[in-house]
């Protein structure tokens, strides 16, 4: 029992990346942008209105793309609105009226997974991702599904006629800014959304030139539990396109996530590892045997990141762009 | 030579070499192959200065690669090969039933659950010894609940044990299957708990050896001990006693000795299922029904197993493939095969 305790407080004593990183752009004020955005709205007001739109998903399967192309016909302005997923909810939470947003799944009250998780949990109501019934109860206008959210859920809501909006891929910036547009029409605040997708735009673009020019782009490693790597597909691939920098598991040629041993690691070499906070992989890393000749370990180029910071998939990929780039470029203090 | 005073059967002796230069063949592909490319006659001047049977240079990068990394998870595939197929000799043994392994006792889905919920608390991520320790202490609290079930007035019933352990068998699996549900939420803590339950020798070092030599040894001097009384006990307990055997500690000593190693094995390596099942069956039907020498030979075959499958998922498949998916899918139909070929057998037990 006091071997696990001294174990737990040694998880606690960990140093947050987030609050001991100096970033290129300062992260609250771009967290408070990212958060609330309000543009002109040129779009006519018509209802019923008539979306058509690209719904890509990944097939991991095949580790390849399927593009199909969907339709949604919505009657009315939708006034009740429930976002099935994270990414959603923080879309719709920098795009939309609050008052109009009913409920949130628990993802999006919880920091672990979200960066609007206290805004949320202060509005409430908060739903477990499977209670169908509360949902349909909320009688919502419409309810932002995601690709993953169980086509028993889906049944569900379509039983109780409700409308639902199925979105697809979210895993890079480019997708996430296509995802805006579509809610934007979606909730007829187009104005709203575009000016989001601008305020992105601009706000890599302010990154970007605050990076230190490079003739060679660092090569990154995200090293998850279990030696799990993220690779092409995956929104940490977006991230380091952004910072520009080289994702080792994407060069290295996984397509969405894969295990490696230690000695593939090695073999690999990148100039820095990161890996997510709250676990002891830096340590496990640091000291092991094989691993003590890669130069990340050895010019100790370890780095914890939140967990958030790398799940995300909304606008607030640009906050998680400009923490990895204060940890590789600056680094901690 | 009389025949009983012949250690060893021809039959027996090339088994024995047979097996051991699988082994062995194993271990050469284990330390000469792997991401990084590393010259044979490298690998063997590491091994050899290692050992201190040659003295020269060698590079520090590769020897780790091939001491620290490849042959540490070569020697846990070994260990644990051995360690199921002893524990599942005993068991078979015990029980007279040829479908009987540590499973049927609740001792993996025991140790099972006991690393799956250090997984979940995440002390695995903070001690290389946090997993272990807790699947070795649950499969010996499983044993431990299994004979308090199954013992009553000092005598403990054969079937009764059998059916407590299928009892916890199911118990433990739903409370494993919740902490999984769990853990859904915290997908990175999700997929290596999924992975682990598939059995995995990536990334094993001397730590884990340090684990496994213990138990393997500590349960296989044990299993000697009352190799003799098992033998006789599977004439039945009417004849063991008559012939001066103390079944009850027989009994209990074998069954915790099959505990230690099970929890050992599992420590290590994740569930690696049917090899406990098959390796004796097959033996058996080899060399006959002298547990003294079927626990070292089912041992060594299931060892063989674990190997190829970690060699196989190693090097051939390179996916995301658990050495327990290959040992269940090519264990699973073979044992069906044995069903089929001795049905009839089988319905008289």
């Amino acid at each position: 029992m006091v071997f696990f305790l001294s174990l737990i407080s040694a998880a606690n004593c960990q140093e947050s990346a987030r609050t001991k990183t100096v970033t290129p752009l300062d992260m609250d004020t771009l967290k408070n942008a990212l958060s609330f955005v309000r543009g002109c709205n040129t779009a006519e007001d018509i209802w019923p209105r008539v979306v058509r739109y690209s719904f890509k998903i990944y097939d991991f399967k095949t580790d390849t793309f399927a593009q199909e192309e969907k339709t949604i016909t919505i009657k009315k302005k939708p006034l009740r609105i429930i976002p099935h997923a994270v990414g959603v909810a923080d879309i719709l939470w920098a795009i939309c009226p609050r008052k109009r947003l009913v409920a949130f799944n628990e993802f999006s009250a919880d920091p672990e997974f979200s960066f609007i998780a206290a805004e949320v949990r202060a509005k409430g109501p908060i739903f477990q991702s499977k209670q169908t019934e509360l949902i349909i109860g909320y009688q919502p206008d419409i309810v932002f599904t995601v690709f993953y959210s169980g086509g028993d859920f889906k049944e569900k809501l379509k039983q109780a006629k409700i409308p639902y909006c199925d979105l697809g891929y979210f895993g890079t910036i480019e997708s996430i800014k296509d995802q805006i547009l579509l809610i934007g029409k979606i909730i007829g605040e187009e104005g709203n959304a575009q000016a989001l997708v601008k305020l992105i735009d601009n706000k890599i673009t302010e990154l970007k030139s605050k990076l230190p020019q490079r003739t060679k782009p660092i090569r990154v490693l995200y090293y998850d539990e279990g030696g799990y790597i993220p690779g092409a597909s995956s929104n940490f691939n977006s991230i380091c396109k952004i910072v520009n920098v080289i994702n080792v598991g994407a060069e290295q040629g996984i397509k969405s996530w894969s295990q490696i041993d230690n000695e593939t690691l090695l073999k690999w070499n990148p100039e820095v590892i990161v890996v997510p906070e709250g676990s002891n992989l830096k340590i496990q890393l640091m000291s092991n045997k094989v691993l003590s000749h890669a130069q990340a370990i050895k010019n100790k180029k370890v780095f914890y990141i939140p967990g958030v910071y790398l799940r995300v998939d909304s606008q607030y990929m640009v906050l998680s762009a400009n923490l990895l780039a204060g940890i590789i470029y600056a680094q901690p203090s | 030579m009389p025949n009983h005073l012949k250690f060893i059967t021809k039959k027996e002796f090339i088994l024995f070499f047979g097996l051991s230069g699988l082994i062995f063949l194993g271990g050469f592909f284990a330390l000469t192959s792997g991401p990084w490319s590393i010259a044979v006659t490298e690998v063997l001047k590491i091994v050899m200065v290692k050992l201190g049977l040659f003295s020269g240079s060698i590079n520090n990068v590769e020897t780790t690669i091939v001491w620290d990394g490849r042959l540490p998870r070569f020697i846990v595939g070994v260990l644990v090969g051995f360690s199921l197929g002893g524990a599942g000799t005993i068991m078979q043994g015990l029980f007279k039933n040829p479908m009987a392994s540590p499973g049927v006792m609740g001792i993996d889905s025991g140790a099972a659950l006991g690393a799956v919920v250090v997984l979940y608390l995440g002390l695995a991520a903070k001690s290389l010894f946090a997993l272990p320790l807790s699947a070795i202490v649950f499969s010996i609290l499983t044993l431990i609940m299994v004979f308090t079930i199954a013992t009553s007035r000092g005598q403990t019933s054969i079937s009764t044990l059998l059916l407590a352990g299928i009892a916890l068998n199911f118990i433990f699996s739903a409370l494993t299957s919740f902490v999984i549900t769990l853990s859904t939420r915290e997908f990175d803590v999700g997929r290596v708990i999924v992975t682990w339950l598939m059995g995995d020798l990536n990334n094993r070092s001397w730590e884990h050896v340090s684990i496994v030599f213990p138990t393997t040894l500590i349960a296989l001097i044990g299993t000697l001990f009352f190799v003799k009384d098992l033998n006789i006990l599977m004439l039945g307990e009417e004849t063991a006693a008559n012939l001066g055997v103390n079944i009850r500690l027989a009994r209990n000593a074998l069954l915790f000795f099959s505990s230690v190693e099970t929890g050992g094995a599992i420590a290590v390596s994740g569930v690696i299922g049917f090899v406990g099942l098959v390796a004796p069956h097959i033996m058996r039907s080899l060399i006959g029904p002298d547990n003294k020498k079927l626990i070292f030979f089912a041992g060594l075959l299931a060892a063989v197993f674990v190997i190829y499958a970690d060699l196989f998922v190693r090097l051939i498949v390179k996916v995301d493939l658990k050495i327990g998916i290959i040992t269940s899918l090519l264990g699973g139909p073979f044992f069906l095969y044995l069903i089929i070929k001795h049905r009839k057998r089988f319905e008289y037990m």
